[in-house]
């Protein structure tokens, strides 16, 4: 393993809040290097909680840290003149900038993409916005559970009974299902960079990709104009389906399912037997009977997962070839054996902590050349870094500083 | 011109994962080979409907979300399981740049096929496989659906009420979710060869790609020694009240219709309380702040939704917006097709005529590129609608040839 990682060599400019954070970690955990512009007062994303020690602090969000893996930070005041010109700078050796900005607020200023453009030809600007830069909602306002809400996906998200409320997934998902799209837009204008002879602008609306990330509900709806019903833990549907989560011994939920495979069923029988409750399951017959009793099987596979363990459903059932599942919680996957055994947490350490703190890794394991994650940066941890490879003292940096420009 | 005309996909993608990926690249001019069999016809064509015209109407070509997942890609039958078909399959490699499939684990390797393998034909081979639980560690035999890596991935867990039943996600969001990982790894793995020449192996886990976007409650866990919890529609991080979904006035022949409101600032609850008539209850102690409105969230809740009860959801979110409070309905697809102005502005569901099932309208593209800008250009292939152009004009296969493959088995 050479060290090497995929991204190597890309520069990337970012000055993005929640919606596009994601993107840009995406980017800096596989080698890219991703420049964080803040404001001198930090980003707005390092007001985010939770806190380490629950002490709100601009170095303590764990939201903060999550999201800004291995990228680098400077500081930059746009309102500023000379804070204005160190962007111009940055962004002319900047293969890509990462932007949230309110539409237009950059040209405003002058620092918009044509300004960038004009240096830097090959530039390829990817904006994030709600809504879009132009149109009915542009000047919407935003936030995950209204796009969550907006896109349908919060529609299809809930319980059987439909007086409960359906249900935002937490959370801040529609911020990265929008990512998501940014970099793969990002990665695309830059494939095309050699051929096209210049880079090009890549205009992401956050409401319309969480919009075609709905799944049936826009296929229903498209053929043969049918909503979907939502249903607890499982598919939204336009018909009822089958219960397929209980409750186990634990405390946790599995999810189990019938089946027509009668190996699988007379398994399931033996761990009835084994849990003291055969004669639950000894009355039912064949597939055909199991499925016209349904009701009352799903009513025996209730009271079996109640004396049994999530996790051994699961591993049971897919000794067994199902797809069953123990309801997890994200914290479970930290000792697990599977997670260890793919390397798949990266431990960071921390000033002021005594004990590295483990980060989920990039969601795709490259095996010859995988990434890998570095703490998140202090606000304008890089300034003499990033300013000095533009030439500029630490005299300048202090003129910098006491101009307010950075 | 598209931007990646020049790049070729071997797509052993089915069901939903696999083809998401391979729809995002296809939208982009990349030319995407579906290799399908009828003993591994994509669930996509048989199980997953709906078929508006039913199952069988027109055999393979009868559903309408194959049709959604699969425009701008090509069909080729190939059964893999057929010895004949490996020289073809071998043939393909060397013309091709990436090899996408989302089976379990062990699928290719029992057709014969490894990374190594591939990488002896084509040196630079991009190959991604996308199995739940990857192709490593203990669980690497592990059957996932998109359910299935939900729940284990957290993600489950972490929607719905507290102390209720985790509500989940009512669709396989890790599908869509999967399928966006594994084209950002191709893309990645495609800037890498440009710069550096070489191909790679990418053993992507659709459980870690839900595990890693759990990130700051795992965090939390280790850091403050808190527990993951699910938040209803409640939201700590960032603080925000109110943050919910209310109801309002049935629509659309009595279905529930509710409306979402988040004020994440002292501003947007003053805009709230005034376009909301400035009620009484607004001014009362128990909601004079962002701390004291978090604590009486019930309460707040309550008066909220007798507000919003005997209003229409779509007014409700115009006259908030216009006094710039975060709200928006709980839209269903009517909603988006039929009355959002902003999806109709940004041309979001394209009309596109299916040779067999007719003109429906489709998920749109997203990612809008202002030079080399994507889009549908097709509708999804019919069933081994190019085996012949594949085998013929990109191979150079004479006739005896195909003809033989067919009398063997190899090409359905």
């Amino acid at each position: 393993m050479s060290g090497e990682r995929p991204l190597d060599g890309l520069r990337v400019l970012e000055l993005a809040d929640e919606q596009a954070e994601w993107a840009g970690k995406l980017l800096a955990d596989m080698g890219a290097d991703v420049i964080k512009v803040e404001s001198p007062g930090g980003a707005t994303t390092r007001r985010i909680g939770p806190f380490v020690g629950d002490v709100p602090d601009p170095e303590r969000s764990l939201n903060f840290w999550h999201y800004n893996t291995s990228k680098r930070s400077v500081t930059l005041d746009l309102a500023t003149r000379q804070g204005r010109a160190l962007w111009l700078e940055l962004a002319a050796r900047a293969d890509v900038v990462l932007e949230t900005a309110v539409p237009g607020a950059l040209d405003a200023l002058g620092i918009g993409y044509e300004a960038l453009a004009l240096t830097n030809p090959g530039l390829v600007m990817t904006s994030v916005t709600p809504w879009g830069p132009d149109g009915p909602y542009a000047g919407f306002v935003s936030g995950d559970l209204i796009q969550m809400a907006m896109s349908g996906i919060i529609n299809s998200c809930g319980y059987d009974e439909h007086d409960i409320p359906p249900v935002r997934p937490g959370a801040n998902h529609s911020h990265h299902i929008a990512s998501h799209h940014a970099v793969i837009g990002t990665l695309i204008a830059l494939y095309a960079r050699d051929a096209l002879g210049k880079g090009q602008r890549v205009d992401i609306a956050v409401h319309d990709c969480a919009s075609v990330c709905v799944e049936f509900a826009a296929t229903h709806w498209f053929y043969t104009q049918r909503f979907v019903e939502r249903q607890t833990g499982r598919h939204a549907y336009p018909q009822i389906t089958a219960r397929s989560s209980f409750l186990a011994r634990d405390g946790h939920y599995a999810s189990m399912s019938q089946t027509r495979d009668e190996r699988v069923w007379r398994e399931i029988v033996r761990w009835a037997h084994e849990a003291g409750l055969g004669e639950l399951f000894d009355q039912f017959g064949d597939a055909t009977d199991r499925f016209a009793r349904g009701s009352e099987v799903l009513g025996a596979y209730e009271a079996l997962v109640a004396e049994m363990d999530s996790e051994e459903i699961w591993h049971r059932g897919q000794e067994l070839g199902m797809t069953w599942a123990a309801v997890r919680q994200p914290e479970d996957w930290l000792d697990d054996p599977h997670a260890i055994a793919r390397g798949f947490f990266h431990p960071i350490e921390h000033e002021g902590l005594a004990e590295p703190v483990y980060y989920p890794g990039p969601p795709y394991a490259f095996t010859a050349h995988p990434g890998r994650l570095t703490r998140a940066p202090h606000l304008g941890e890089h300034n003499a870094e990033v300013y000095g490879a533009l030439g500029y003292s630490a005299a300048d940096l202090t003129a910098f500083r006491e101009a307010g420009a950075i | 011109m598209l931007p990646l005309q020049d790049v070729r996909v071997l797509d052993f993608g089915w069901a939903m994962a696999g083809p998401q990926c391979t729809r995002l690249l296809a939208d982009f001019g990349a030319e995407v080979i579906k290799i399908e069999s009828e003993e591994r016809p994509d669930l996509g064509r048989v199980s997953f409907g709906p078929h508006p015209f039913g199952q069988d109407a027109f055999g393979f070509d009868s559903s309408g979300y194959f049709n959604n997942f699969n425009r701008n890609k090509k069909s080729l039958n190939l059964n893999m399981q057929r010895p004949e078909a490996s020289g073809v399959f071998r043939d393909l490699l060397a013309v091709s740049d990436v090899v996408v499939e989302n089976y379990s684990a062990g699928v290719l390797e029992k057709w014969g096929w490894t990374y190594e393998m591939m990488k002896a034909v084509k040196s630079d081979i991009i190959y991604v496989s996308m199995a739940g639980p990857g192709h490593s560690g203990p669980y690497r035999d592990y059957r996932t659906f998109g359910p299935t890596v939900q729940a284990l991935s957290g993600l489950t867990y972490l929607s719905g009420f507290p102390g209720e039943r985790p509500a989940g996600w009512g669709f396989s969001y890790m599908d869509h979710t999967g399928g966006y990982h594994a084209a950002i790894a191709v893309l990645m793995a495609l800037y890498q060869r440009k710069q550096r020449g070489y191909g790679e192996y990418i053993d992507l886990s659709q459980i870690e790609g839900g595990i890693t976007q759990t990130g700051t409650a795992i965090l939390d866990y280790q850091v403050n020694g808190r527990p993951s919890a699910p938040q209803g529609n409640r939201s700590n991080h960032p603080a925000a009240a109110p943050h919910g979904v209310y109801r309002c006035v049935d629509e659309y022949g009595g279905r529930d219709r509710w409306v979402a409101i988040a004020c994440y600032t002292e501003d947007q609850w003053a805009a709230f309380v005034s376009a909301s008539g400035s009620p009484e209850w607004a001014s009362d102690d128990r909601f004079d702040s962002m701390l004291s409105r978090r604590e009486n969230q019930d309460d707040l809740d309550a008066l909220i939704e007798a507000w919003t009860r005997p209003q229409l959801a779509h007014d409700v979110m115009h006259l908030l917006q216009k006094a710039g409070v975060p709200a928006g309905v709980v839209q269903n697809h009517k909603d988006l097709t039929e009355r959002d102005e902003q999806l109709a502005h940004r041309r979001m569901f394209p009309r596109v005529v299916h040779p067999k099932l007719g003109e429906f309208p489709m998920d749109g593209q997203p990612i809008n590129l202002s030079e080399t800008p994507g889009g549908i250009r097709r509708h999804g292939p019919l069933w081994g609608e190019h085996t012949g152009s594949i085998l013929g004009d990109l191979l150079g296969y004479d006739a005896a040839t195909i003809e033989t493959l067919a009398a063997a088995g190899a090409l359905r």
